[in-house]
């Protein structure tokens, strides 16, 4: 009986001795978790930051470049290179001869569902972040919808049907994932675009350019409407809205569009900033780190030793048709750089060369990076959305919708007086002709060609001899990993 | 068998009647041992009935006492087990041999057992079978001792670890046994342990053992006990050993001369169509020998041990100090290691029922070792690819006037130099391989540890059989290294303007407490015994660490951080390690039933922070069984004196994850810039997403065994194991939508499979005459079962500057298996390069031409591509094995121990594939040089289009089987007489050899790689030594 109570007595002692709740849990040193974080303004701030930075990424998985490799799948670039094996993404989007292993959607996909994903926590946890006003909280929500909207639109143009997720995941959620279709991914974009509308600012200051506007969500939004083909009206009017809001304007001098002053310019509608002060290396490559712009690299010449530029990699080589298309046309020595007709100079003639350049995006030496490895740390930022393009739209959503033909001619001869041509009389479908002509020659090299050539359904007509096939190259197809990762919640594109 | 039982048990009954009514008579007969008929002396006859000893046997075993014909008479003998027999004039009775090595006592895990009633899979090395075995390290205790532990030295750097690995590489996520010393769990391994303080080692190998360390015990459980005081004869005691060797390499590698070299570098010009180099070879004699260059002969070792115990029934105590130092065979003065250890244990009986005792050990050791086993800049894989025309010191007037040793017409300061003169540079090879004696002296770094660990407990009786034990025990840690680099000029790339100093300094801090109480009691033959417990361990640290740059001295000792000069040069970082904590209950049971059959069963429930809240517990049971058949009252064999069988299965668990691992945390670096300056905005989100199921990887285990004893002299243990390795962390692959980074999951799984054999041999002729032989043979099977991720396999290590890919970790294949193209010879003649083509006749081969390797479509698909490559070889043995041998003659000893393993491969790295002008081994001057000359070994050409040796393939596998005569030693031990007059008691010498052979067909430096899982980029090898020595006790 003894033993029993002591026995009694020393199982107590060791149920004394056991530790405390807090004793198991470990207090992070140097870091946040996540379910501590997003505490402040601050934090939530740093959090809409992340969210931006996926649209610099440029990086993944190979080299998911947009302007860049919409240019080189439509007829006014090749894939260039070095030689037929540098770069097969390239190769293959350019040629047509894409498979779902082979080809730049394994990275645009993975770099818009990354900008989804972190649009998507943000607007989850800034409705709970304690010490910000109802303006902040409005303001930061627009802008995280303006961009889950622009990731979303170009998940649409670049795969059609895709996963429509507007929240994370759990995982019970991974596999539960059904694709969406175009109608559907594009009301969820109309219906963060209109709500994003009302509460951004009409215009931004000095130190704060680069933030989304009511423009930029206007515009985006008649893209999108563009893209699909619908409400024409809602285009022109969008458009027209931010032709009125006098917040933009033409720079008077197509040649300094593209400076380096000219970065968030007054022509420019949104814009994704890169910056020179950018210092990573090959190290961090792939991690969506950098801050460079590495399109520029690509698009230079290769080798190049001579004035003004850079030598770059000699990608993206102009088609000898934009040249051709361009002449006489002022604005085509602000757009092709003719590299065999520079002054003392010299480079390496390329795969596909053609001798013509990009030189919206050309590697120029007064943007070099003073630190860091060059190739991946060019500041030039990425003129997403033009005022010039907000013309043509309006000019376009008139003349589609059965608005005013003049206010169209108007709107579109804006742009074509400021390039130094004669203004255009047409109307009907000569002026529906005129304005898409108008926008390849405007636009050019600048990733707009080939969407433009897909909405209207030219590609096969235009494309066709490059391999383009109707009803399966206007989109890309889902990458062969993802469909392989997703356990059969993902459907290949058709044809592939 | 039954008949057998019927029979005894018919005899019994008899013996019962006869002897209520027999009279007495005169009895004689004689006793003998089973097994070889010889006579026992002194054996005590005693009535079985009364138990009144009736007499005992002379010197021949022969006996005569009275006693009532056929009653039962017992027989004793020290070292026999008892019999008992029907009295009969002229009986012979044979009594089997005790065997006393299976009454031993094993440690557990929180308690101890009879080693006859264990019924798991625990090895013992005792400090008796470790005396005056010189050596380094603890874990070298037990390599090639016990069946199932394969120890593997990461290289004969002084200082080095070794890989140890129970039972196979049950994860890819670390594989490394719990180390308990004394109680205390020990992190960052046992290399502070001095291995003459050692009583004991047990391994538990078996999950049905380990499992009473739950969470931590899935690759085994190295438990070491410390010595204490002994006996009670209240005498103190003082022992002092020391010895003093010298070390060597035991070999070299073949490698070109230089008249060889240049022959060759002609051959490969050629080849190339390019102009010949070398216009006469010859007179470049035989060059330098870089490895004799680098290698330090005659290198010392000495080691110093003193230590005294005493003991009475108050208490005991043991101390000892203890300094080892080692030089390195590479490098002289870069390489070596020193070990100062002091040590405290004592035990004092409080109180009748109380007692408290200690265990305190502090360790100091510095070190300086030199980069090994890369191909990128380590001594030794720079002196296999150095040319041997550059000389070491560069003593031509018009080189000297030239660059690279001039930079704008004057002498470069910072060449490298000392007494001997400016060192050569190659003006041949290029990149990280650099004079290698010169590329020494541009780096000191020297590592230093200092290691307190300690434990207390005291130890109450509460009632019979009822023990209650509380015990405290702390590690703490504080290491660190001082580095200096002076500014250097090597090559073109391999330089240094600025000098530079670094410093960095660590302290980690664990302390434990354990709880358990435990119970015994014997119900009649009914035996039960328990222990339940609780236990909290947690681990803190904190670190910093700091750099100058161009400090105005080029001497390691005067430089430091601190220097008043460039503040703005200082980096310093530093920061504290996030807690670890782990809490647990357990608790054991083992019941026996007369001794004959055995149970264990255990539970412990484990919870660890390095899991999230969803898993934090972990439950980790075990159930083993186990008779002795030879306590079976029928059992009655001579051949087999005692045979115990076992059975067990249990699970126990890896903690192996990272803090915070199942956790999301908020990352840095998504930076974006806002407004016309560019003015960068910080960005954070999350660095992936949070897994709160992440939770242990489990190990269940099955073991099957049986240890016999084959009459009085041998024994063999056999057990026979499959482990299974769940819910294995990897990363899987998850779908990008989800939008940001997979966690990590337990989804993979490996399995270990495998034999254990021990047999050993013991005789002892008289007091000073006797043999021993103990040999262990293990059998492996590894593969891992599933990884569950993209491709189903984990890439694994590379090689060279375009890290070429030379091992996988795969679904169905073992872990870390060698990875490349399979050769099938060298083309003879462009016409067997023409027949190597696909269906279509398309050449798979295009840019080869005769010499040139043939690779194999391995897939078959009529193209020769990186889809090809296949699985050339396993870096784990197949088998492992060692045997000792001890005789022991008058005052003469003897020891041989071998050791060894088979059925492996080793992928030899050491050649800087991408150099060609780098120097090649020996065996180039095989390389095919017509039709017929060879097919092993491909033509050398410096435009090596077919990439002969640009891929990875079987060419640079070779087989890794080895036997090594790790150490022979011959020990004289003065006569008692002698010694006494020196006021000395037992006192012996010895010599003793290590790594005197090592029979291999592997080539490189040395076929034992523990660092770098088989894969030889130039490792630093064993050391052959010869020491002398001596133990010796004083009063």
């Amino acid at each position: 009986m003894k033993a029993l109570h002591l026995s009694l007595f020393a199982a107590g002692t060791l149920a004394l001795a056991s530790c405390g709740k807090d004793f198991l849990n470990v207090d992070p040193i140097g870091r946040e978790l996540e379910i501590n974080y997003y505490q402040n303004p601050g934090q939530a701030y740093e959090a809409l930051v992340s969210v931006y930075d996926v649209l610099q990424w440029n990086d993944q998985t190979g080299f998911s470049i947009m302007y860049l490799l919409q240019t080189v799948a439509s007829d006014d670039a090749h894939a260039g290179g070095s030689d037929a094996s540098d770069q097969p993404a390239f190769v293959a989007y350019d040629n047509f001869s894409l498979t779902p292993n082979l080809g730049p959607q394994a990275g645009l996909w993975r770099k818009n569902y990354r900008g989804v994903y972190r649009a998507n926590l943000f607007l989850e946890k800034i409705q709970n972040v304690p010490g910000t006003s109802d303006e902040f909280v409005r303001r930061t929500s627009a802008e995280a919808k303006f961009l889950r909207a622009y990731f979303y639109l170009d998940l649409l143009r670049l795969f059609g049907k895709v996963p429509l997720i507007t929240k994370t995941l759990s995982p019970s959620e991974y596999y539960e994932v059904t694709m969406a279709t175009p109608e559907a991914v594009f009301a969820q974009i109309e219906a963060d675009l209109l709500a994003a509308i009302p509460d951004l600012p009409l215009s931004v200051g000095g130190s704060e350019k680069g933030r989304v506007t009511q423009g930029a969500a206007k515009a985006l939004l008649a893209r999108g409407y563009l893209y699909m083909n619908v409400k024409m009206d809602q285009v022109a009017q969008l458009s027209e809205e931010v032709i009125q809001s006098n917040v933009y304007s033409l720079t008077p001098n197509f040649a300094d569009i593209f400076t380096r002053a000219n970065e968030h310019g007054p022509e420019s509608v949104f814009e994704i900033a890169y910056s020179e002060n950018s210092t990573v290396g090959w190290e961090v490559f792939g991690s969506g780190y950098g801050e460079g712009n590495v399109g520029v690299q690509f698009c230079g010449m290769r080798d190049f030793d001579g004035p003004v530029y850079s030598p770059g990699w000699g990608f993206a080589p102009v088609s000898q048709e934009l040249y051709d298309a361009m002449a006489g046309d002022p604005r085509r020595p602000f757009t092709i750089i003719n590299a065999d007709s520079l002054a003392g100079s010299s480079y390496s003639p390329g795969y596909q060369n053609t001798g013509y350049f990009m030189y919206k995006y050309a590697p120029r030496k007064d943007a070099l990076s003073p630190d860091g490895e060059p190739a991946l740390n060019w500041g030039t930022n990425v003129r997403v959305i033009r005022y010039a393009d907000v013309l043509l739209m309006a000019a376009e959503g008139l003349a589609r919708s059965g608005g005013s033909e003049a206010t169209a001619r108007g709107y579109l001869n804006q742009v074509r007086q400021r390039a130094g041509l004669q203004p255009i009389q047409a109307s009907g479908s000569a002026l529906i002709d005129a304005i898409a002509t108008e926008r390849r020659l405007e636009l050019a090299t600048e990733g707009h060609r080939f969407f433009d050539l897909v909405r209207t359904g030219k590609a096969a007509q235009v494309l066709g001899a490059k391999g383009f096939v109707a009803n399966k190259h206007e989109w890309l197809p889902i990458p062969q990993t993802e469909i392989d990762a997703a356990q059969g919640a993902l459907t290949q594109n058709p044809n592939y | 068998m039954i008949k057998r039982i019927i029979r005894f048990a018919a005899a019994a009954v008899l013996l019962t009647a006869q002897s209520a009514w027999g009279q007495t008579s005169s009895i004689q007969g004689s006793v003998v041992e089973a097994g070889d008929g010889s006579p026992i002396p002194n054996a005590v006859v005693l009535s079985a009935g009364s138990g009144s000893v009736l007499g005992s046997t002379d010197g021949q075993g022969k006996f005569s006492v009275r006693a009532a014909e056929g009653s039962a008479l017992k027989f004793r003998a020290p070292g026999y087990s008892e019999a008992t027999a029907p009295a009969r004039d002229g009986m012979r009775v044979a009594l089997r041999a005790e065997v006393t090595e299976l009454d031993e006592i094993v440690v557990v895990g929180f308690g101890t057992q009879k080693k006859s009633n264990v019924t798991g899979s625990i090895a013992q090395v005792k400090a008796k079978d470790l005396e005056n075995m010189s050596l380094f390290r603890v874990e070298q205790a037990l390599q090639g001792r016990t069946a199932g532990v394969q120890i593997t030295q990461n290289s004969g750097q002084p200082g080095a670890g070794s890989v140890v690995r129970i039972r196979g590489t049950a994860s890819i996520n670390g594989s490394d046994p719990l180390y308990v010393v004394d109680g205390v769990v020990i992190g960052g391994g046992i290399d502070y342990l001095n291995p003459n303080d050692i009583e004991t080692i047990e391994v538990l190998k078996d999950a049905a053992s380990a499992a009473i360390y739950g969470a931590r015990g899935a690759n085994g459980v190295i438990i070491v006990t410390t010595k204490s005081g002994k006996g009670a004869g209240g005498q103190m005691n003082v022992s002092v050993s020391a010895y003093q060797g010298i070390q060597n390499p035991w070999r070299k590698v073949s490698t070109l001369n230089a008249t060889e070299y240049a022959t060759l570098q002609n051959e490969m010009a050629g080849a190339a169509g390019q102009a010949i180099p070398y216009l006469n070879p010859r007179a470049l004699g035989e060059g330098t020998d870089w490895q004799d260059a680098v290698f330090n002969r005659n290198a010392p070792v000495q080691s110093l041990d003193v230590s005294m115990s005493q003991s009475s029934k108050e208490g005991s105590y043991f101390a000892s100090v203890g300094r080892y130092r080692q030089e390195g065979i590479v490098a002289p003065g870069r390489s070596n290691f020193e070990r100062i250890s002091a040590r405290l244990n004592t035990t004092n009986q409080v109180h009748r029922a109380i007692k408290v005792g200690m265990s305190t050990a502090f360790t100091h050791n510095t070190s300086q070792s030199v980069a090994e086993n890369t191909e990128f800049g380590s001594p030794l894989g720079r002196a296999l690819n150095m040319d041997p025309i550059t000389p070491v010191y560069e003593t031509n007037p018009l080189l000297l006037s030239q660059s690279p040793y001039t930079v704008g017409g004057a002498l470069r300061g910072n060449l490298v130099r000392d007494a001997g003169g400016i060192y050569a540079i190659s003006p041949r090879v290029t990149s990280e391989v650099v004079n290698p004696v010169a590329a020494l002296l541009t780096n000191t770094n020297v590592g230093w540890s200092d290691k307190l660990v300690h434990q207390s407990y005291a130890e109450a009786k509460l009632a019979e059989g009822l023990t209650a034990r509380t015990s405290m025990g702390i590690d703490l840690a504080f290491y660190g290294g001082n580095g200096f680099v002076p500014s250097y000029y090597l090559n073109a790339t391999n330089f240094l303007d600025t000098n530079l100093v670094t410093q960095n300094f660590n302290r980690a801090f664990s302390w434990m407490w354990d709880n358990t109480i435990a119970y015994t009691k014997d119900f009649g033959a009914h035996h039960i015994d328990g222990v339940v417990g609780h236990s909290a361990q947690a681990v803190n640290g904190s670190f910093m660490g700091g750099s100058k740059r161009d400090v105005p001295t080029d001497q390691f000792g005067f430089a430091t951080i601190s220097y008043a000069r460039n503040a703005e040069s200082e980096r310093v970082y530093g920061g504290k390690w996030e807690r670890y904590a782990i809490e647990s209950y357990f608790g054991r049971v083992n019941y026996d039933y007369d001794d004959r059959f055995l149970a264990t069963v255990i539970l412990r429930a484990d919870a660890s922070s390095r899991f999230g809240p969803n898993y934090r517990w972990g439950y980790f049971p075990s159930i083993s069984t186990g008779w002795n058949l030879h306590k079976e009252a029928w059992w009655n064999s001579d051949l087999i004196t005692s045979m115990k069988i076992r059975a067990g299965y249990g699970m126990s668990g890896n903690d192996a994850a990272g803090s915070l691992e199942y956790a999301a945390t908020i990352s840095g670096g998504r930076n974006y810039s806002f407004g016309y300056n560019e003015f960068m905005q910080n960005g954070t989100s999350p660095s992936q997403i949070a897994n709160p199921d992440l939770r242990w990887e489990r190990v269940g285990q099955a073991n099957v065994g049986a240890d016999v004893r084959w009459g009085k002299y041998l024994y063999t243990n056999v057990d026979l194991y499959h482990r299974a390795t769940y819910d294995m962390k990897t990363r899987p692959v998850l779908p990008d939508y989800i939008g940001n980074n997979a966690p990590t999951a337990n989804v993979g799984r490996m399995l270990n499979m495998g034999l254990d054999l021990e047999a050993g041999y013991e005789r002892s002729f008289n007091p000073t005459r006797s043999i021993r032989v103990a040999g262990n043979v293990s059998f492996l099977r590894n593969e891992v079962v599933y990884l569950g991720n993209d491709g189903g396999y984990l890439p694994g290590q590379r090689w060279g500057p375009q890290g070429l890919e030379i091992t996988r970790i795969q679904e169905g294949l073992p872990i870390g298996y060698f990875f490349g193209y399979l050769t099938n010879g060298v083309f003879q003649n462009s016409g067997e390069v023409t027949a190597h083509a696909n269906a279509e006749g398309d050449l798979l081969q295009p840019d080869a031409v005769a010499g040139d390797f043939r690779f194999v479509d391995v897939n078959g698909d009529g193209k020769l591509n990186a889809d090809d490559r296949t699985y050339l070889g396993n870096p784990t043995p197949d088998v492992t094995f060692g045997a000792t041998l001890n005789a022991r003659w008058g005052g003469f000893d003897a020891v041989v121990f071998l050791q060894g393993v088979a059925g492996n491969q080793i992928y030899n790295a050491t050649r800087r594939y991408d150099l060609p002008t780098a120097n090649l081994n020996g065996s180039a001057l095989d390389r095919w040089t017509g039709e017929g000359s060879t097919n092993d070994y491909a033509r050398l050409t410096a435009l090596d289009k077919n990439m002969n040796f640009a891929r990875s393939s079987n060419f640079y596998v070779e087989d890794g089987s080895f036997l090594r005569v790790k150490t022979a030693q011959l020990g004289y031990t003065l006569p008692e007489g002698l010694a006494a007059k020196l006021g000395l008691k037992r006192t012996r010498l010895y010599y003793s050899g290590n790594n005197l052979l090592t029979l291999t067909k592997y080539r490189g430096f040395d076929p034992e790689i523990g660092n770098g899982f088989g894969v030889d980029r130039g490792i630093y090898p064993q050391a052959r030594m010869h020491s002398i020595g001596f133990s010796t006790s004083l009063n």
